[in-house]
């Protein structure tokens, strides 16, 4: 369970990104974060990655605070999250295999099962036999496949993915879309910030609204201007 | 906590990857390989060539003479059996004997005290052997010669020339440290090209290592393939600039040959060991432990935590 108690984001020069935030999520949930640019979705993304650490409030994961772990910790932590990103955050001069191998190569698990491993993410977004592709080879929803496996490859319980479908049209959306779902079918914690609507409403998942720095909505709540 | 089979399989991924960031610019090792081996001919060549001359016979005859002054009431036969002993001790090559009214008449010629040494009823001066080590025997073992010779009944003194010594001793600290201080000099050039090698390869591979750090990659996991790489291009530039040193040494030698002949000496000049030895190690532990700092410090330029 991922719990966010009066979370608060400011940034250096005043800016408050995110302000007291609220939120309870719970294992094997699929949650989309909702709200217009600069609403703090990504922001909420990157606290919960340990990418950016939080100004206020604390961040749980399953009744341990995480948000004040140390810095030699957070690579520990984070293996055990994946993360797929709008541009796909590719290594260009890496193969597709290569890639989505890169979890495990840091985790030093064993060759043998990175290559068995390796080809069951990539045979599951459908690029089995595109392994030995560099980036640049692929399309730009290809890419995002290839993401996705490098972010499930690893077996993580958390999937955090900012605007994974930003740059796509909308069967490919559908099609990220429902690889997401058949992830959290199997139990893994899924969290999506998106603004498109049309996406999120063809999926009937509880939906957390940002705006302007502060959670409004939450449709598990159903409520608006939530204050837990 | 890691064990042993991880921690191996760790340094192994890292090595690996080392390898293969090495052979994947060939050209920019090669260049770097030239240049520490370059950087570290001239400290290399001071190092041997010292060490040599430590080792070496390297002197002129006259700088090589004990001074053995005998016994007043030394009778003659002793005098004779002892230059008799002295002539077959195969560490000694020349022996020149002053009686006391040679050198006192010398002492006349040469001073101006010839009226005072008139005044003197008998000769105080004592018999002289002038002895000359052989050119095999080094310094301590011609300071145990001159002592041996001083527990001899007959002998009062046998002075070395500790001038000479001195002098020699204090050339070979100037030599010492001189060696030292353009050793470190060059050595931290070798350092600042691997610091500067490092620190640009981070920022032209700072997007796969801001993806590393974001799946999970330990700093550890990021530094550990440019330290291996660091050892492996100073490891082979050690042994590039040893290889260059041989030939420079090649190169010099029959000049140098000449040269000593006129010493009658054999001095010659090749790698010794310790620099054989020390020049590859303080190099890479050096470079190591540069790269090290630098690709740690320069990960703390990297937002991604």
């Amino acid at each position: 369970m991922i719990e966010l108690k009066h979370l608060g984001k400011r940034y250096p020069g005043g800016q408050e990104a995110l302000l007291d935030i609220n939120l309870s999520i719970d294992k094997g949930e699929m949650v989309f974060l909702s709200g217009h640019s600069g609403a703090g979705k990504s922001t909420l993304l990157r606290l919960l990655a340990l990418i950016e650490r939080p100004t206020r409030g604390k961040i749980s994961l399953n009744d341990k605070v995480v948000s004040n772990l140390p810095s030699h910790s957070i690579p520990y932590y984070r293996r055990n999250i994946g993360m797929i990103f709008q541009d796909h955050r590719l290594l260009p001069d890496h193969t597709i295999a290569d890639n989505v191998a890169l979890p495990l190569r840091i985790s030093g698990v064993d060759q043998s099962v990175i290559q068995r491993r390796v080809d069951a993410a990539l045979d599951k977004v459908g690029l089995l036999k595109r392994s030995k592709f560099m980036p640049i080879e692929l399309s730009t929803g290809q890419q995002q496949r290839v993401g996705i496996a490098r972010a499930v490859v690893s077996r993580p319980s958390i999937l955090l993915a900012d605007e994974p479908t930003g740059n796509l049209d909308h069967e490919l959306s559908l099609d990220i879309m429902k690889l997401f779902q058949e992830f959290n079918d199997v139990g893994v914690t899924v969290i999506i910030a998106s603004h498109d609507q049309a996406i999120m409403k063809s999926f009937a998942k509880r939906q957390v609204e940002l705006k302007e720095a502060r959670l409004v909505a939450d449709s598990a709540a159903n409520t608006e201007e939530v204050d837990v | 906590m890691s064990n042993l089979p991880d921690i191996l399989r760790h340094q192994s991924s890292g090595l690996r990857e080392a390898v293969q960031q090495t052979l994947a610019q060939p050209l920019t090792s090669l260049l770097t390989i030239f240049s520490i081996a370059l950087a570290l001919c001239l400290p290399g060549l001071l190092l041997s060539t010292l060490e040599q001359i430590q080792q070496s016979n390297i002197s002129i005859e006259g700088e090589r003479k004990i001074n053995v002054f005998l016994k007043m009431d030394s009778a003659d036969e002793t005098i004779m059996g002892l230059v008799n002993q002295l002539t077959n001790d195969e560490r000694i090559i020349k022996l020149e004997q002053i009686n006391p009214d040679a050198a006192l008449a010398s002492l006349r010629e040469k001073s101006e005290f010839g009226t005072t040494l008139d005044a003197l009823t008998d000769n105080p001066l004592p018999t002289t052997l002038i002895l000359t080590a052989a050119r095999t025997l080094e310094n301590p073992a011609i300071e145990s010669l001159a002592k041996e010779l001083e527990s001899y009944r007959e002998v009062d003194q046998a002075r070395l020339d500790s001038e000479y010594l001195q002098r020699i001793a204090q050339l070979g600290k100037f030599m010492r440290t001189l060696v030292t201080i353009v050793a470190i000099l060059f050595l931290a050039l070798v350092c600042l090209v691997l610091m500067n090698n490092a620190r640009l390869e981070i920022l032209r591979r700072r997007e796969e290592i801001e993806v590393t750090k974001l799946v999970g990659g330990t700093d550890g996991y990021i530094i550990r393939p440019f330290v291996y790489q660091a050892l492996i291009l100073c490891f082979i530039g050690s042994l590039l600039a040893l290889l260059l040193i041989s030939l420079i040494f090649s190169a010099i030698s029959p000049a140098l040959a000449d040269t000593v002949s006129g010493y009658q000496s054999t001095f010659e000049l090749k790698i010794g060991q310790k620099t054989r030895l020390y020049l590859p190690i303080i190099t890479v532990l050096a470079a190591v432990t540069a790269t090290w700092i630098t690709v740690k410090s320069t990960l703390k330029n990297i937002y991604i935590q």
